[in-house]
């Protein structure tokens, strides 16, 4: 169908994307301190944050005016000889410690109140599950979705439930002021209430290894109808494009599988370590591999096969390929198989990729 | 004491041996269990481990002029980021201030001949070369790219030479646990008559603080370590939730040790910085007592606020709201130790010379640290900072500002009682300056990067976050322009200084007290106590070049030992 092989060739086209060209917030905005505010709760933050600075300010200004102005005052030109004062004074000491204390207690109290409103959920929210690996996100939405980049509905709170395959990552979203540690073998959840639409940044903040600072994924809020939109697009663009009549399952003999195949591979964040060409990143290139002798890091030869490719997907470490490390995250289980069958097709057209 | 002779005590300075050439040969030093030679070398090791970090860091920052690959790759930059952390905090801030500029003045403020056991003292010299050993051994192995902290289960998984690395911090750990042992033993049973602890110089009250961290934290840190590399070598299964461990209690035991190993950093800077401001401003130190006790109050509550660095890794709720109320308790020693300070410089003669300004520098540099902590302890704004350049401009300033200032200003300080050489103090003053404004510019734009979303340890970032980076790394070569001429500020003062005299700055404390540099012994016979800071006693002889104790001029006190 040719509206799949326009999608897939936009997609072809996001991959070769500089990430740096990304932004916080894709249409600026925020303050020379802070990103745009895009959720319910980032505005309280902003105000706990701009009452600290102001208590510091304040502060700050008297230890740097007094001090300036003894250094003015009472250098050894202006003021030779130091003269003797009292060397204690305990209600001095009292007044320069309780009062400020006040002060301290106040910002704990708001920064306890504000962190309730952020850890707590309202009791009715859109569920996403988040998959972190090194070094790619996967959303799963409630219809079976699943996506790389993170889409959201305005004005609706979502809770994330996130576990990582590997290592510990941590989920930052910038313009939504939350974070969350990412840990293998727990879940941990995050929520928030998006309050405008747009795109928007997720990084990665927990050191994960070599390509740490390419874990980032695109937010994208949207309204509710278009958010509807894209989950339904996303849900059915592989039966669509695989049936002329999806009830009946009469396939379309025009389906291009690897292009299909292509869209998989980006969703799955596979590009994070592979390239189609033969040119290695992490993990070896794709170009060129189907239907040729792969030599392992144990010395021995393999013929890459339909049954290597899916064997590499869903046990990567069990044979890993000369020259590279253990580094993959097994998808056992993560990808459905019509998904699979494409993939593999996908990668199957590469083979003659030098 | 293995080293050699010392004259009668009536003999005259010009004809007496000192310490430093009180016997010859490279092994006389390795061997020494003198603690002004050990003082020495590890002073030489320190600050030779202090530029490797530097080395790392420049590294760092000029691979972050341009987002992508400026330099080198990823892995390469994941190395020096890791490597520049573990280096300066294991080999240089922790050691740093204690074991070097300590070792030297500890007993000498006490009028003690040596530490209470020299034997562990030399031992824990050779312990920390050791280490360094393996981290050196680290650099030309695999490396090691797991950030300073070794969470798990990165560091369990990660092909580089994580157990080199650990191997190496635990020994360094051992080090640490001597140093502060001896200290503590030293401080309790070595004080001459007439020293009661309120007449301890605030040096040693800081010194004692540190060394009670010491003792307590650091064996976390070794068990913490043993069971990383027993995870690593034989699949333990304590961290790693794929063996049935979890990775959050490793983050509990680091933490655990490496929370009160910021004050194991910071107590010794702001030791220093009570008898830098004090001398040359020449005023007794204000609030005596409110400053030694707020020491040992940050001491232990340091032990019970770890779990700040944990609001973001999914520990319960409860646990954040006890740590960040504990937390907010420590802002409340460490201030009262700044406006004490401020409070000691009210109508004195400030003397702007370079340890001064090393001093004062402190002040601005801690403040700044101190005010951008109440961020990361608030609950709800530290979660949007939480791994940011917010908080690596924060601890830089509370580490570098701090624990490097007081260094530099503790080293300008002891430097003429050390080598009995004097230094260029216009050139001083210079690096000092220059140093001051180039970290100002490396890291107060981090604040920015930070509070607008720019996580640490990243070797990309997006475009907008380009200017402050480049203002950032320009700030890396301007600091290093200023580190470098009082580096050879002192080294030139080492070739051809001036002598120095007994007392250049008209200091009270005792190791101010005897010949410069001292002799082996220390003292000739046990010093007459007096007050640590009764600096208005000291007057300026320029005759001498130094200050003299007036009521040795009214001739009342003939018997003084450090007259000429």
């Amino acid at each position: 169908m040719i509206h799949s092989s326009v999608l897939a060739f936009l997609l072809l086209l996001q991959q070769a994307e500089d990430k740096t060209k990304w932004k916080i917030a894709g249409d600026g905005g925020g303050t020379f301190f802070h990103p745009p505010q895009a959720s319910t709760v980032a505005e309280q933050l902003d105000r706990d944050y701009m009452m600290i600075q102001n208590w510091s300010i304040f502060f700050t200004v008297l230890i740097f005016g007094v001090l300036f102005y003894f250094i003015v005052k009472y250098n050894r030109k202006s003021h030779p000889k130091a003269i003797r004062t009292s060397t204690h004074n305990t209600a001095l000491e009292l007044l320069w410690s309780v009062p400020p204390g006040f002060v301290l207690i106040y910002m704990f109290w708001q920064g306890f109140v504000g962190y309730e409103d952020l850890r707590t959920p309202p009791l009715d929210t859109y569920k996403i599950s988040v998959t972190a690996q090194k070094w790619s996100w996967t959303f799963t939405y409630p219809n079976g979705v699943v996506s790389g980049e993170l889409h959201l509905p305005v004005d609706r709170p979502t809770t994330l439930t996130m576990t990582s395959t590997d290592v510990i990552h941590s989920c930052f979203i910038p313009a939504f002021r939350t974070k969350m540690d990412v840990v293998p073998g727990r879940y941990t959840q995050t929520w928030f209430q998006p309050t405008k639409t747009g795109q928007f940044l997720l990084l990665c903040t927990e050191y994960c290894g070599t390509q740490h600072s390419d874990m980032l994924a695109k937010v994208f809020v949207h309204t509710e109808a278009d958010f509807q939109k894209w989950l339904e697009e996303e849900a059915n663009w592989l039966p669509k494009a695989m049936y002329i009549d999806v009830a009946n399952k009469v396939p379309n003999p025009s389906f291009d599988a690897p292009k299909a195949g292509l869209r998989v591979f980006n969703s799955l964040g596979c590009t994070a370590c592979h390239r189609s060409d033969t040119q290695k990143l992490i993990g070896p290139g794709l170009g060129g591999v189907f239907d040729h002798d792969v030599a392992l890091a144990d010395g021995t030869t393999v013929k890459a096969d339909e049954a290597y490719l899916r064997k590499s997907i869903e046990e990567p470490n069990s044979q890993i390929v000369a020259g590279f490390t253990p580094q993959m995250p097994s998808f056992k289980g993560q990808i459905k198989p019509d998904y699979f069958d494409v993939l593999i097709a996908y990668i199957k057209s590469l083979k003659d990729v030098k | 004491m293995t080293s050699t002779t010392t004259t009668h005590p009536t003999t005259s300075h010009a004809a007496e041996s000192n310490y430093l050439n009180a016997s010859k040969g490279i092994l006389s030093w390795l061997f020494t269990l003198d603690h002004k030679r050990i003082g020495i070398m590890y002073l030489i090791g320190v600050v030779s481990a202090f530029f490797l970090g530097g080395v790392f860091a420049l590294g760092v920052r000029s691979e972050l002029w341009t987002p992508g690959k400026t330099m080198v790759d990823h892995d390469t930059y994941n190395q020096m980021f890791t490597l520049h952390g573990a280096v300066m905090v294991f080999l240089f801030i922790i050691p740093g201030i204690p074991a070097a500029l300590g070792n030297f003045a500890l007993p000498l403020m006490l009028g003690a001949k040596d530490v209470a056991f020299p034997r562990l003292n030399l031992a824990s010299f050779w312990l920390w070369l050791t280490g360094a050993i393996l981290f050196v051994a680290v650099l030309f192995t695999t490396g090691l790219d797991t950030g300073w902290t070794f969470y798990t289960p990165y560091s369990t998984t990660t092909s580089t030479n994580v157990i080199a690395a650990t191997a190496g911090a635990f020994i360094l750990g051992f080090s640490s646990i001597f140093t502060g042992l001896n200290f503590m033993v030293t401080i309790h049973k070595m004080r001459p008559p007439g020293m009661g602890w309120f007449k301890l110089p605030l040096f040693l009250w800081g010194m004692y603080s540190t060394a009670l961290i010491q003792v307590l934290a650091t064996p976390v840190l070794g068990i913490t370590l043993l069971l990383l590399i027993m995870e690593r070598a034989m699949q333990f299964g304590i961290f790693d939730p794929s063996l049935g461990g979890d990775p959050v209690l490793y983050q509990h035991f680091f933490w655990f040790y490496s929370h009160p190993a910021v004050y194991i950093m910071v107590l010794p800077a702001m030791a220093v910085a009570s008898e830098l401001i004090s001398v040359h401003s020449r005023k007794e130190i204000f609030g005596y007592k409110f400053i030694g006790f707020s020491s040992v109050a940050i001491a232990i509550l340091g032990f019970l606020v770890w779990g700040h660095h944990m609001y973001t890794s999914g520990q319960s709720k409860l646990a954040s709201v006890v740590f960040s109320f504990i937390t907010f308790g420590i802002a409340i020693p460490s201030a009262i130790k700044v406006f004490n300070w401020l409070t000691t410089l009210y109508k004195g003669s400030i003397q702007m010379n370079s340890p001064m300004l090393y001093g004062l520098g402190f002040i601005w540099l801690f403040t700044i640290g101190g005010v951008t902590g109440l961020f990361l302890s608030t609950m709800s704004t530290d979660v949007p900072l939480h791994d940011t350049y917010f908080v690596v401009a924060h601890f830089h300033y509370v580490m570098v500002g701090g624990a490097l200032w007081a260094f530099l200003g503790g080293l300008h300080h002891w430097f003429p009682k050390m080598f009995g050489k004097m230094y260029n103090d216009k050139v001083g003053r210079i690096g000092s300056l220059i140093s001051f404004v180039g970290f100002n510019t490396i890291f107060f734009p981090q604040f920015v990067l930070g509070t607008r979303g720019m996580p640490r340890r990243y070797y990309d970032y997006v475009e907008e976050f380009q200017t402050l980076h480049q203002v950032s790394t320009v700030g890396a070569y301007i600091l290093l322009i200023g580190l470098l001429i009082a580096l050879f500020n002192l080294i030139s003062a080492l070739l051809s200084g001036k002598k120095a005299p007994d007392n250049p700055w008209g200091a009270a404390s005792l190791e101010w007290q005897t010949a410069t540099p001292p002799i082996t012994h220390n003292f000739h016979e046990v010093p007459k106590v007096h007050d640590p800071y009764e600096v208005d006693h000291y007057t300026y002889d320029a005759a001498i070049g130094g200050y003299v104790r007036k009521d040795q001029i009214d001739g009342t006190e003939v018997n003084e030992p450090s007259v000429v």
